[in-house]
């Protein structure tokens, strides 16, 4: 840094031997003796180490300091603290000041203008349910040929509302959050029988085993997650049976015999918007659900693992093990 | 018999009519609300056995009404609404609702739980927890049939099959209907395990007299005559 400070008062360090010279010839020129003169200079020199120099210099060290500590909390803060200093220096910070302001608005605003479209959005989620459940009541008090198939089609329509539901609440997930002692057998029923139907239209098995684990967890959370990956393991699977266990270390295993996935596509099925080659296949795949499902659980604090072999099955398991802190949670 | 008065407070025009056509066909009379702003006043006047009771209404919403009508009334009250979290579940029950139909729901579970409410709140001491037809007696506490005094026990998957073609005597009811009305009840069978059911029930009632008891229709289901 001494050398920085040298370097931006070069001017002045310039200008000492310059002026130093002509004092000097003066001196010389007048006849007056030249030892006074090397005194002066060495008090005025000293003088101006002690009085002037170095209160500057740790003057401006501070300064540096200063700015180097608010390089890497602004960004954060947004903040730009009081600046005083030479002209040129309290026009930049004026600068800074106005920029921080300009940014903290810009952010309100776009804050404002994505709550309002999520609003939005629910409002709309909710609102459509509606007529959803009017559909549903009609098709079934007419009790056609066609009946089975159209509603499929209605329940297909109300997980995806759901599945859009549950995007629209991730923005408040920790307000949203509540954890409890929780009946992990419990919720799986839960999620398992809103597909009743679609089990009973492929007609696939339902093996559900005996586990008794109770597990720390926000219930309605991990029934989304478990309702996204029931429904990915029914709509792959053409024949055969869905197998749900849970060991003692808390790993719940949802186990399918479909068509399974890819080993190229396995790493990538997390991905936003990736649809994999089945998904492709059959034009119906939003590449959405799974990513909302890793979205969730990384929230949870939960890990998720796929295991796949094409063309036997998929089986996919949820770490849903979490050490109790301290005492604090009531059982 | 008596025919049972059932109150009906929703604003969805669709979704009302659908629900009031088919609990007609069950055999209940039926009211809509026509004032929202006075549906104390037009259920005081209709006096029913049960009111079914959406939550987002215009005016007052679901939850003020059922404080109003508690204030006076002892009449059960079963909750629609679209509206299902768990919260709205426990406020609409400490509201002193008596069951909660959250939206979308399949006409089958309304009508059972309609059943279910006005069997628990009307029947006899003693017969709440049983269901009669033409002479056989379903005791829902000990899953038992008894007719002309012969008791048979069942399989609690067999005597939900039973008990749901009970509840539907006079109509038919599809294979998956069963299939669904078990799975709420934790058996989670297939279409297989519900050909085995149909067929052991069937050979034990007819050794207890009641071959026919059950009629199949084909392509349609089952129904209990």
């Amino acid at each position: 840094m001494l050398l920085r400070y040298l370097k931006d008062h070069k001017r002045l360090l310039i200008a000492l031997p310059v002026l130093s010279g002509i004092a000097l010839l003066l001196f010389f020129l007048y006849g007056l003796p030249l030892d006074a003169f090397f005194y002066g200079a060495a008090v005025l020199l000293a003088t101006a180490l002690l009085l002037f120099v170095i209160p500057d210099f740790l003057s401006y060290s501070a300064k540096v300091t200063t700015l180097k500590h608010l390089q890497d909390i602004l960004p954060r803060t947004l903040e730009f603290p009081q600046w005083t200093g030479s002209l040129p220096q309290e026009q930049l910070a004026a600068l800074g000041k106005t920029l921080c302001e300009e940014l903290r608005t810009r952010e309100v605003q776009n804050r404002k203008r994505q709550d309002d479209l999520t609003d939005y959005y629910t409002l709309w989620a909710h609102q459509i349910k509606t007529p959803l459940a009017a559909m549903r009541l009609m098709i079934q008090s007419e009790h056609g040929p066609g009946t089975e198939a159209l509603l499929q089609e209605l329940f297909k329509t109300e997980r995806y509302l759901e599945m859009l539901l549950g995007y629209l609440r991730l923005e408040s997930f920790t307000a949203d959050l509540r954890l409890a002692h929780c009946e992990a057998r419990k919720i799986v029923k839960d999620a398992v029988k809103k597909f009743a139907p679609v089990f009973i239209y492929q007609n696939l098995e339902l093996n559900l085993e005996e586990f008794s684990n109770v597990i720390l967890t926000d219930e309605k959370w991990l029934c989304l997650v478990l309702e996204q990956l029931l429904s990915n393991a029914l709509k792959y699977t053409g024949q055969g049976s869905i197998i749900i266990s849970m060991d003692e270390k808390d790993v719940l295993t949802i186990k399918d015999t479909g068509c399974g996935i890819s080993p190229e596509d396995l790493p990538r099925i997390f991905e936003r918007g990736f649809t994999g080659y089945q998904g492709r296949q059959d034009k119906t795949a939003t590449g959405l659900g799974l990513y909302l499902v890793k979205q969730v659980l990384n929230r949870l604090g939960n890990s998720i693992q796929i295991l796949s072999s094409p063309g036997k099955g998929t089986e996919v398991k949820l770490f849903l093990h979490r050490e109790e802190l301290g005492s604090g949670i009531p059982r | 018999m008596e025919t049972y008065k059932l109150f009906l407070v929703e604003d969805d025009p669709a979704i009302a009519r659908a629900i009031e056509n088919h609990l007609v066909m069950w055999g209940y009379e039926i009211a809509r609300v026509k004032n929202f702003d006075r549906v104390w006043e037009e259920l005081a006047a209709f006096s029913p056995h049960l009111v079914l009771l959406d939550i987002s209404l215009p005016h007052q919403n679901g939850f003020q009404w059922c404080e109003k009508i508690r204030k006076s009334s002892r009449v059960p009250i079963i909750f629609l609404s679209s509206a299902s979290g768990s919260e709205n579940i426990i406020t609409a029950m400490d509201l002193g609702g008596d069951d909660f139909i959250p939206k979308p729901f399949d006409l089958s579970v309304l009508t059972a739980k309609v059943q279910a409410v006005l069997r628990r709140t009307y029947a006899f001491q003693g017969t709440q927890n049983q269901l009669e037809h033409k002479g056989v007696v379903l005791d829902l506490t000990a899953s038992t049939l008894t007719y002309q005094g012969q008791r048979l026990e069942l399989t609690k998957n067999d005597f939900r099959i039973l008990q749901v073609l009970l509840e539907n005597a006079g109509h038919t009811v599809s294979r998956s209907q069963l299939i669904t009305r078990l799975w709420e009840n934790d058996s989670f069978i297939d279409q297989n395990t519900l050909t085995v059911s149909m067929a052991r029930l069937r050979k034990k009632l007819e050794e207890l007299g009641l071959s026919g008891f059950v009629v199949t229709q084909k392509g349609q289901g089952y129904f209990v005559p």
